[in-house]
């Protein structure tokens, strides 16, 4: 078949065991095939949510920080400028303050008057601890201070030093910074009068007290602002310590730098250290016209406490998605691999011959139609496979059948053979015994008649009584002797005429013959042959023919023995039966002919004592007889079997139990071939 | 099923991580002590001192405790006095007043001077505002030089002053030089000066009665541990003779001295306890610099002005920071 020679198509007859043999060492790949493709699956699905969500993740981070940065930096420079502005209010303030000392001329008004103003003055502006107002030709008129005692008209004469001449010069004057006992910051500030004799007005300020300034500057949570001077000196911090220590800051970077570039400071250094040594996020601004840099400074760990939150988020909702991705991955995986599993288990069983193996996948989509189609697939197979079986068992059937007749036939024809050369065998013998039998018979014959020559020879002889008698005697014993010599001669001379029928074949001559009559016939005659041999004989006859029988081309008279055979066979089957049987015993013999079409059939059955299984074995061959010596020469069977087979080419056969019934059943064709006629005359 | 247990247990492990909070609270220990009475937590000084550290987050009950102690008047318990502050684990004292301020270095603990210990680089306490060394900090007392100050503005009250007497404790030296202060400052003013050195209070009637005998035209008195306690019988005095006097604090004007210049007070206790809450955090006090006051307020009491039979000039009240009625 074709199919055998494609290896990856299984073949339909394939044991279940076998398959499932070779299903087991296969079955771990099969296991990794599974967990592959899910892995496969569950990655994939991760790979691609994960590589989206980072890319997102990172596009938003990289965006957010430089946004977050440059608004810190937007929002530091603001807060330095504003508190610059501060500042710059602060020393305004006292400036705007002081410029009520100076709207009057010298001229006008007491110098009492002037203490007044300016221990009032005092009062109002806390920073101012001491006061001096110069008349404009730059002598000191008065002095009041919040620690010393006030002094009027000291004289002394400023017209040289700078604080006169540049508040003149300029109407205000803002003199360095400076730092009383080392420690207290403190900046002078004339002013000039709006009038050239106005004076001018010189004030000692305080400068701690911007501590108030800068340490209610607020920046972010723990940032601070704070301001330095042109010579890089801590002029206020909120860290009123650092200020009183006469801090240096210009050693900080940024402080270098904002100086350099006029307060404001190069983007470059957003990112710096402070004073106190921690990272900060610093900006700057120039607070003119004093010349002073405001530097706002923010901790970074909380400049970026936003971006670090909104990243710790990012990470959160990306491990939460990542997350998602995953139970997503398996459970689309599961949803997929799933009834691939059932597919692939489902193809492997069909494969395995299990062909009711049905798939079921009910997720309505390709996977459904592809089970479905499995499914259509597994019931063809089903299907097929039945049909195929169904004609193997027909075909062996058959087969069986043509061996069993093949076996029939075969041991037929060794009976047959085996018959025919017994026959021949027989014939053989009966030939060459015939002609010294026919000499004992007829010398016989002739001694009995010479006895009674000899006889009546002797009854004119004189001889005494008792010789008389002797001779009597001998020659009544040789007639006796001899008398039996004929008999059993005759006897022997029978046997050998009946080996001899089996060396003569086509006696007679064939012809179409009614083989309902020549049964009936046979019958009649068997019957009354054997009412004539044994008075008192009885049986009963019973004859079924079929009508449709019709004619055979037979042999007629060879037939006729045959059946004569059988059924005397049959009769004293029957007889016998009765001998032992009880009463109301019948013995019956039935003859009944069948047509079956260019055969005919004929049955011969008797109620008699049945054939044993051993006697069936050897009936049919020659001198074979279970009758008692003399009553049958053990040819008859051997005989009809020559004449049905070899004569005829039908065949005969025998259905029989013990004690119950023998059934001859002969078969005629009723065409008789030529070439059994031939084999016949081998 | 499985996957999903692991996974939720490693969110539950993930929030577990979380940092648990800080350990229990420290608690500071603040001492505080004067060569008087102590600064209780009635006390105008201990209740500022309260406010201010509470402002700073130390409040008394939860993170912090002050333990007060005054000598009464007897300087030989001061050290006495340390030692316990010390060994009841005091991270910082308070004080008043030179000689404790003397007695605390000796001592060597974490001080903070709040008034009263005159100039500390004059007195040898410390080496320079700016970086004071040692073991104390503080508000240093500008006291001396504000003498002549307070003689110029008792002059405007009484113009016809020409004789002034001084109390001051003649055993404390930071006193001393302020009497001396003061008496070079009398002298530039054209004002002769009755010299009162008291050194404990049997001391003042003798004083009174050196004043009853040659009555001078006003009074100043230099605050101290020993004056102060002795304040009432010197206002007393002052106002039976109708004789104007000024003392160095406002809270003497309010108490009942007529007029008062100096450091605001209660300014210096909130940068002490400004120092106090430095400390705490860390600070070494050497390292914080000595802070100056920058309010001198003027007080003027017109009550007691009208109980003596003083005029007040009107420029005087115009002037003044604060005028009790």
């Amino acid at each position: 078949m074709s199919i055998s020679l494609h290896p990856d198509t299984p073949q339909a007859g394939r044991l279940p065991s076998a398959a499932t043999g070779d299903a087991v060492p296969g079955q771990p790949a099969r296991r990794g095939i599974r967990s592959r493709l899910f892995t496969k699956y569950v990655v994939l699905f991760v790979a691609v949510v994960a590589v989206a969500l980072l890319a997102n993740g990172l596009f938003e981070v990289l965006f957010y920080y430089r946004e977050h940065k440059a608004a810190l930096v937007r929002v530091q420079h603001e807060q330095a400028e504003a508190a610059a502005a501060k500042i710059g209010q602060f020393v305004k303030e006292i400036e705007s303050q002081l410029g009520w000392t100076t709207q009057l001329p010298w001229s006008a008004g007491s110098i009492e008057q002037r203490r007044f103003d300016a221990l009032r003055l005092l009062r109002q502006v806390p920073a101012i601890t001491e006061l001096a107002q110069l008349d404009s030709t730059g002598k000191e008129r008065l002095r009041v201070s919040r620690l010393a005692m006030d002094s009027i008209d000291s004289g002394v004469d400023l017209s040289k030093d700078p604080k006169f001449t540049e508040a003149v010069a300029r109407k205000v004057y803002y003199g360095p910074v400076y730092f009383r006992r080392e420690s207290e910051p403190y900046m002078t500030l004339a002013l000039a009068g709006g009038r050239k004799d106005a004076g001018v007005s010189i004030a000692e300020v305080n400068l701690k007290l911007i501590w108030d300034v800068v340490s209610q500057i607020k920046v972010g949570e723990h940032g601070h602002a704070y301001v330095v001077g042109p010579q890089g000196r801590l002029i206020a911090h909120p860290d009123i310590s650092l200020v009183l220590r006469n801090t240096d800051m210009s050693d900080l970077a940024q402080v270098r730098a904002a100086q350099a570039s006029g307060g404001v400071m190069p983007d470059a250094l957003q990112e710096a250290v402070n004073i106190q040594g921690r990272q900060v996020l610093t900006a700057s601004a120039p607070i003119e016209p004093l010349h002073w840099t405001m530097f706002v400074e923010l901790p970074v760990e909380e400049a970026y406490a936003a971006l670090y939150a909104s990243l710790q988020r990012l990470a959160l909702v990306l491990l939460g998605a990542s997350i998602f991705a995953v139970l997503a991955g398996i459970f689309l995986a599961r949803r997929m691999v799933g009834p691939i599993q059932a597919l692939r288990s489902g193809a492997e069983r069909i494969g395995g011959g299990d062909f009711s193996q049905r798939i079921s996948i009910k997720t309505g989509d390709e996977l459904e139609g592809l089970a479905d189609q499995f499914n259509d697939m597994g019931a063809r197979l089903q299907e097929s496979y039945a049909d195929l079986e169904h004609k193997v068992e027909r075909r062996t059937a058959e087969l069986r059948q043509s061996l069993d007749d093949l076996r029939a036939a075969q041991d037929r024809l060794v009976q047959t053979e085996k018959l025919a050369s017994l026959g021949q065998l027989t014939a053989g013998i009966a030939h060459e015994i015939k002609n010294p039998l026919n000499f004992v018979n007829n010398f016989s014959s002739l001694s009995v008649e010479l006895i009674e020559e000899l006889n009546d020879i002797l009854r004119s002889a004189k001889l005494d009584d008792k010789t008389r008698e002797d001779v009597d005697e001998l020659t009544g014993m040789l007639k006796g002797n001899l008398d039996k010599v004929v008999q059993h001669g005759k006897r022997a001379d029978s046997i050998v005429k009946n080996m001899l029928l089996h060396s003569r074949e086509g006696s007679g001559e064939h012809r179409p013959t009614d083989i309902n009559a020549i049964v009936e016939e046979s019958l009649n005659l068997a019957y009354h042959g054997a009412r004539a041999e044994r008075a008192g004989f009885n049986v009963t006859l019973g004859r079924d023919f079929d009508p449709a029988a019709g004619q055979a081309d037979i042999y007629p008279q060879e037939l006729t023995r045959v059946f004569l055979n059988l059924i005397s066979n049959g009769f004293y089957a029957a007889a016998k039966r009765k001998e032992s049987a009880p009463d109301g015993f019948e013995p019956t013999l039935s003859a009944s002919t069948r047509n079956l079409g260019n055969k005919v059939e004929i049955r011969i059955r008797d109620n008699g004592t049945g054939i044993p299984a051993d006697v069936r074995e050897k009936m049919f061959n020659p001198f074979f007889t279970t009758k008692p010596a003399g009553e049958g020469t053990g040819l008859g069977l051997s005989m009809s079997h020559d004449i049905v087979v070899k004569q005829h080419g039908g065949t005969i056969d025998v259905l029989t139990e013990p004690g119950a019934f023998t059934e001859f059943i002969i078969t005629l064709p009723r065409t008789m071939a030529a070439e059994r006629l031939t084999g016949g005359t081998t | 099923m499985m996957r999903r247990r692991d996974f939720l247990a490693g969110i539950g492990g993930m929030v577990a991580l979380q940092p648990c909070p800080a350990a229990a609270e420290r608690i500071y220990h603040l001492g505080t002590l004067t060569p008087i009475a102590a600064i209780t937590q009635e006390s105008p000084g201990g209740r500022i001192l309260t406010r201010t550290l509470g402002e700073r987050g130390f409040n008394l009950g939860r993170n912090l405790t002050i333990e007060a102690r005054g000598a009464a008047g007897d300087l030989a318990k001061l050290p006495g006095m340390i030692a316990e502050l010390k060994a009841g684990g005091a991270d910082a004292i308070v004080i008043i007043g030179y000689p404790t301020a003397m007695a605390c270095k000796a001592a060597g603990v974490p001080t903070v001077a709040a008034s009263g210990i005159g100039d500390p680089v004059e007195t040898g306490l410390i080496e320079s505002l700016a970086h004071p060394g040692g073991s104390i900090t503080g508000i240093s007392d500008v006291a001396a030089t504000l003498s002549a100050k307070r003689l110029a503005l008792l002059k405007e009250m009484s113009p016809k002053l020409s004789r002034v007497a001084m109390l001051w404790n003649k055993d404390d030296l930071g006193m001393t030089m302020r009497y001396q202060a003061s008496a070079k400052a009398a002298q530039a003013l054209g004002l002769t000066v009755q010299a009162l050195g008291v050194r404990e209070p049997d001391d003042f009637d003798e004083a009174f009665g050196q004043m009853n005998s040659d009555l001078p035209d006003g009074i100043l008195m230099v605050a101290d541990a020993l004056t102060n306690l002795n304040r009432k019988r010197v206002f007393e005095f002052a106002a039976s003779r109708r004789l104007p006097a000024i003392y160095e604090y406002d809270f003497l004007a309010r108490d009942g001295g007529l007029m008062s210049y100096g450091p605001d007070f209660t300014e210096s206790f909130e940068r002490a306890a400004a120092l106090v809450a430095r400390i705490f955090g860390g600070a070494r006090p050497g390292d914080l610099p000595f802070e100056q006051p920058t309010r001198y307020p003027l007080v003027i009491n017109l009550r007691t002005a009208k109980a003596s039979g003083l005029d007040v000039p009107p420029t005087l009240l115009a002037i003044a920071d604060e005028v009790i009625e």
